[in-house]
């Protein structure tokens, strides 16, 4: 036994940015820990319990150095944040808990292949197949691109705090993980484009989710793609803005779904539209959110400007990747403003005397622990905003780093502009809530469709041999690619210019591969 | 100095000219003169070949004119050489057996359908033998503002939208090529394409890129791959069948002609191969063979299908045209010619089977074979001919395709070669079993049949349009057994696709 915690000990390593990463996550746990105190009203021994296990497990999977306690640390970190989620529905205990012990297995696999092929302790791994079978090994558990359905159901549901928890630092233990493989020099072009994809489609998501909990779950996706995206660019800013994404994410997720949880219990639900007035009644709370969307949606002087400025710079510099990173930004912006929108609207019905005394009211006696959980969150913010170098030696070299505050202004302005034209058009987004997004109905779905292709969609005249089950499959199977690739004409139309866009762009696509 | 490959364009422009006035002096005499036109055209082709025979032998054959005698640089040039002459033999052999077939088949508004079709095998032999860009651009538009109007011939809702779908793609790709057309002129002050050939290394890297990109978009839609296929189905299913053959076995190959002729002798392969382009156009033909492929797997349409197998096959031509090797040509162009003859062959047997239709549909094909046996069989070849079954030409041509794809070591290729074979062996096996199946007519039958629609057309002259298809038949079974025969004229045109010096030469030095 004593041998075990010598090597456990000894497996510790102070170095790069690790020490900085977990100093954070200590303080994010403090901020939920506090946030939970008026939250969580049932056994709450257990859950401070839990709470501590979590902190002490996540400690050790950011430092350690050796895969078996890697490993160890990681299921503990699971286990922990499984049984918070007790709090609020044991079927997501159940749910959480076999995702994520499939995605463990995948990592379990890559880290033993890992551990053959001659790499005793976690480092730098130069085999791409390697890289590329741990990468997947982390997909579940850090919601890459596809393996991201999870995410926006079990985040959405969870209890605030544990939401807090889980979207603020358990999902970016995987990119931490990654920081420590993935050489710094060369990066990883699959997480690239992985990352790119994950902006994109969860900032879509984002843009078109009425419930504020699923949108902030899918937002956490998009901003992952951010850090995916920079360890896969490979390089030295590359890598400090992902060190620094995954701390102004943290920070901001956090404030966030605290706040999101301060919302519900003042007005009775979370579909964003009917939050109404909330500036006035709910003023420390709306300032956290409209800084932590601030930094989500890259404002300068916010830590989110900061990483995002470095991830940008550390691209091959040209006409395309500004154009890129300009709509990426965009989107972000488009996202998180349209919170805000929402938040400053006041279309309430003044009429009546009685409704209007009654929403003059608040429904929630707001407490000093939840102060002082926003606080920490936008001191944060505001710290590594204008901080960036942070305590250590390890990011002194940003002093020196041009942030191009001025440029920052603009392109802030740009999309203030853009997203207030179009909110004001298109009456900020508004679209129907989901119906109940959960993963039962995922796998109802995905059943379906399995046993949809063997069903005859289109009436024949007789039954012969050809029309068996087999060349039903073949029939529906192309009849639905058909159907997917024959748009209406005017896209059909589209596809001339995108087609010579991409010609004319094929050599600096080209290269990128 | 050859005055008959003038004549060539000159008498088929003359014929369609000449046809309403015919009308007005006999509308009876109208069917001979139209067969007097395209014996004069076979005639002249056939009497180029035995006066230059020796020349063909030799590998040295070329022929060329100057119109009103201005010298290349400055005038309009026409030019004859291997590929060329390739191409207008089998152009003019293929618009020679559908002409025949169309006295049979045609029965209403008969003057402007041979009007249009004759401007058709104009601007075809005119694409073919011009060796001036512009000249190029100038029969395209006159194929695709004919080939349109053809298409909307029946007058039908379907066929009238089909045909300005057809247009509005067609005509923006024509807008696309007089774009690139210009940009030449602009850059390098000629238009004459063994000037353009010889100059055309000396601009810049992003004019290169630019004048290729606009070529490209242009003739992709013409052909219909992939990101552009929409267009196709639909005119080639609404259209009479002679027309579905002009545009599938003609039209289609001329636009190959134009891509090689392009990207080899104009631009040259190695400008693609500089920008990188050869890669993503070898993929996206083979992925646009395989959508054409999977779309014909749930087609229940059989016109539709077979368009949809086309789009499959020249996915297939261009990719192999694309490795730019001697095996790849070898294949791509055998392919070209079989592809041509089973097609045409395949829509003019339809145009027979489906007359007492009610539909182009799947469910009305039943009994279709037992009525009419022998073309059904006749159909049935030509159907095992397009899988690839061994004694026929198909089989021969898609065996050489598949040898390139081997030697290149491209095996996406090979598998899309396989793949299209075993997929056309399911969607083609389901209609001849349908062919085959009893007809019981029931009470609503007959009532739906009389009550519904009209019968589509009924056939003018039976014998004409049964006989063609034998005669389509006749010539996949006898080049099945007798494919070396290409073998010399295959063999010349790879040369002069190769040899882009020698072209430049002949064409500037006179």
């Amino acid at each position: 036994m004593a041998v075990i915690w010598q090597q456990f000990l000894a497996s510790f390593q102070f170095d790069s940015f690790f020490p900085l990463l977990a100093e954070v996550g200590v303080i994010l746990t403090l901020m939920t820990a506090l946030a939970a105190w008026n939250y969580i009203k049932e056994n709450k021994f257990w859950y401070y319990a839990l709470t501590l296990v979590y902190l002490l497990s996540t400690l050790a999977v950011v430092l350690t150095n050796d895969w078996f306690f890697f490993l160890f640390a990681w299921e503990m970190v699971t286990l922990s944040t499984t049984f918070m989620l007790a709090w609020s529905d044991w079927k997501l205990v159940r749910q959480y808990f076999v995702i994520q012990f499939s995605g463990s297995s995948i990592l379990l696999f890559g880290v033993l292949a890992a551990n053959a092929f001659g790499y005793p302790e976690i480092g730098v791994i130069d085999s791409v197949p390697l890289q590329f079978l741990l990468i997947m090994g982390i997909g579940m558990k850090s919601g890459l691109f596809l393996f991201h359905f999870w995410l926006p159901p079990i985040h959405s549901e969870a209890p605030a705090p544990v939401s807090a928890i889980l979207s603020g630092w358990v999902v970016k233990l995987g990119y931490i993980f990654l920081l420590k493989i993935i050489p710094m020099e060369t990066g990883n072009t699959f997480l690239f484009l992985l990352g790119l994809v994950m902006i994109v489609y969860a900032g879509w998501q984002a843009l078109r989710s009425a419930d504020l909990k699923i949108m902030l779950a899918y937002s956490t996706v998009s901003q992952l793609g951010f850090i995916a995206l920079a360890i896969g660019t490979g390089g030295q800013y590359a890598f400090y803005g992902a060190v620094l994404h995954i701390i102004a994410h943290g920070f901001a997720k956090t404030t966030l779904f605290i706040s999101s949880g301060i919302w519900q219990r003042e007005y009775g639900t979370r579909i964003i539209y009917d939050f109404k007035d909330t500036v006035s009644r709910r003023p420390i709370t709306s300032a956290a959110a409209i800084l932590s969307f601030a930094s989500l949606g890259a404002v300068v002087f916010t830590a989110g400007y900061n990483s995002k400025y470095l991830i940008k710079s550390a691209q091959t510099p040209g006409l395309l990747t500004a154009a890129v990173f300009f709509l990426l930004g965009l989107l972000s912006f488009l996202y998180a403003g349209r919170v805000l929108y929402w938040l400053f609207v006041k279309d309430q019905d003044y009429s009546n005397f009685i409704a209007d005394l009654k929403q003059g009211f608040n429904h929630y006696q707001i407490y000093t622990q939840d102060v002082l959980a926003l606080m920490i969150g936008m001191l944060g913010i505001i710290v590594v905003g204008f901080w960036p170098e942070m305590p250590g030696e390890i990011l002194s070299s940003l002093v020196q780093k041009d942030f191009h505050l001025l440029s920052g202004l603009r392109d802030t302005l740009i999309y203030l502009g853009i997203s207030a034209y179009l909110f004001y058009n298109k009456t900020g987004f508004r679209v129907e809530a989901r119906g109940n997004l959960s993963l039962e109905n995922y796998l109802q779905l995905f059943l379906n469709f399995l046993y949809g292709l063997s069903r005859k969609s289109v009436k024949f005249d007789t039954e012969k041999i050809f029309e068996t089950f087999f060349y039903n499959a073949i029939f529906n199977a192309s009849k639905k690619l058909h159907d997917f690739v024959y748009q209406d004409f005017t896209i059909q139309l589209l596809w001339i210019p995108i087609f010579m866009t991409i010609l004319l762009l094929w050599q600096q696509i080209y290269s990128y591969f | 100095m050859d005055i008959k490959i003038l004549f060539l364009i000159l008498v088929p422009l003359g014929t369609a000219f000449l046809i309403p006035f015919i009308d007005l002096i006999n509308a009876k005499l109208r069917r001979f003169f139209v067969l007097l036109g395209i014996l004069l055209e076979s005639y002249l082709i056939i009497s180029i070949i035995i006066n230059n025979f020796q020349s063909l032998r030799e590998g040295e054959f070329f022929l060329q004119y100057y119109l009103g005698g201005w010298q290349p640089p400055l005038g309009i040039t026409l030019a004859m050489d291997g590929l060329s002459l390739l191409f207008a033999v089998i152009t003019a052999l293929s618009l020679f057996l559908i002409v025949i077939y169309s006295i049979g088949y045609i029965g209403h508004h008969e003057g402007k359908y041979y009007v249009l079709y004759f401007l058709i095998t104009a601007a075809s032999m005119g694409v073919v033998l011009t060796a001036d860009i512009f000249n190029i651009y100038v029969f395209i538009e006159m194929l695709t503002i004919t080939s349109g109007a053809l298409i909307g011939f029946k007058r039908s809702q379907e066929a009238s939208a089909a045909a300005i779908k057809y247009l509005i793609y067609n005509v923006l790709a024509g807008l696309l090529f007089f774009l690139g057309v210009l940009l030449i002129y602009f850059n390098l002050g000629t238009l004459n394409m063994a000037d353009i050939s010889q100059n055309f290394a000396s601009l810049e890297s992003g004019i290169q890129l630019f004048i290729s990109a606009i070529f490209l978009t242009a003739i992709l839609i013409k052909m219909g791959i992939f990101p552009f296929l929409f267009w196709l189905p639909k005119s080639y299913d609404t259209a009479p069948s002679p027309v579905t053959a002009v545009l599938s076995g003609v039209l289609s190959k001329i636009y190959l002609y134009i891509f090689i002729r392009i990207f080899w002798t104009v631009i040259g392969f190695e400008t693609l191969v500089a920008l990188n382009l050869n890669v993503l156009l070898l993929n996206l033909a083979l992925f646009s063979s395989f959508l054409g492929h999977v779309f014909a797997l749930q087609s229940n349409n059989i016109k539709r299908l077979l368009g949809y197998s086309s789009i499959g096959h020249i996915g297939m031509i261009l990719a192999v045209i694309m490795l730019n090797t001697d095996a790849g040509f070898y294949g791509g162009l055998l392919h070209i010619i079989s592809h041509m003859f089973m097609k045409a062959g395949l829509f003019v047997a339809c145009g027979y089977l489906l007359q007492y239709t009610r539909s182009h549909a799947y469910r009305d094909f039943k009994g279709v074979g037992l009525r009419n046996r022998s073309v059904f069989i006749a159909f049935i070849v030509l159907l095992l001919s397009m899988i690839g079954m061994p004694p026929l030409l198909g089989f021969a041509s898609k065996w050489y395709v598949l040898m390139a794809f081997l030697e290149a070591r491209s095996y996406f290729g090979a598998f899309i070669v396989i793949f299209g074979s075993l997929t056309a062996v399911i969607y083609y096996l389901r209609y001849i079993a349908k062919g085959f199946e009893e007809v019981k007519l029931t009470e609503a039958d007959l009532r739906e049949e009389i009550y519904s629609r009209p019968l589509l057309s009924v056939l003018y002259r039976e014998k004409i349009v049964s006989f063609i298809t034998y005669a389509y038949t006749a010539i996949i079974v006898g080049f099945g057994l007798a494919f070396r025969f290409f073998d010399l004229p295959l063999r010349m045109s790879i040369d002069s696709i190769m040899n882009v010096e020698r072209y430049i030469e002949l064409v500037l030095g006179g």
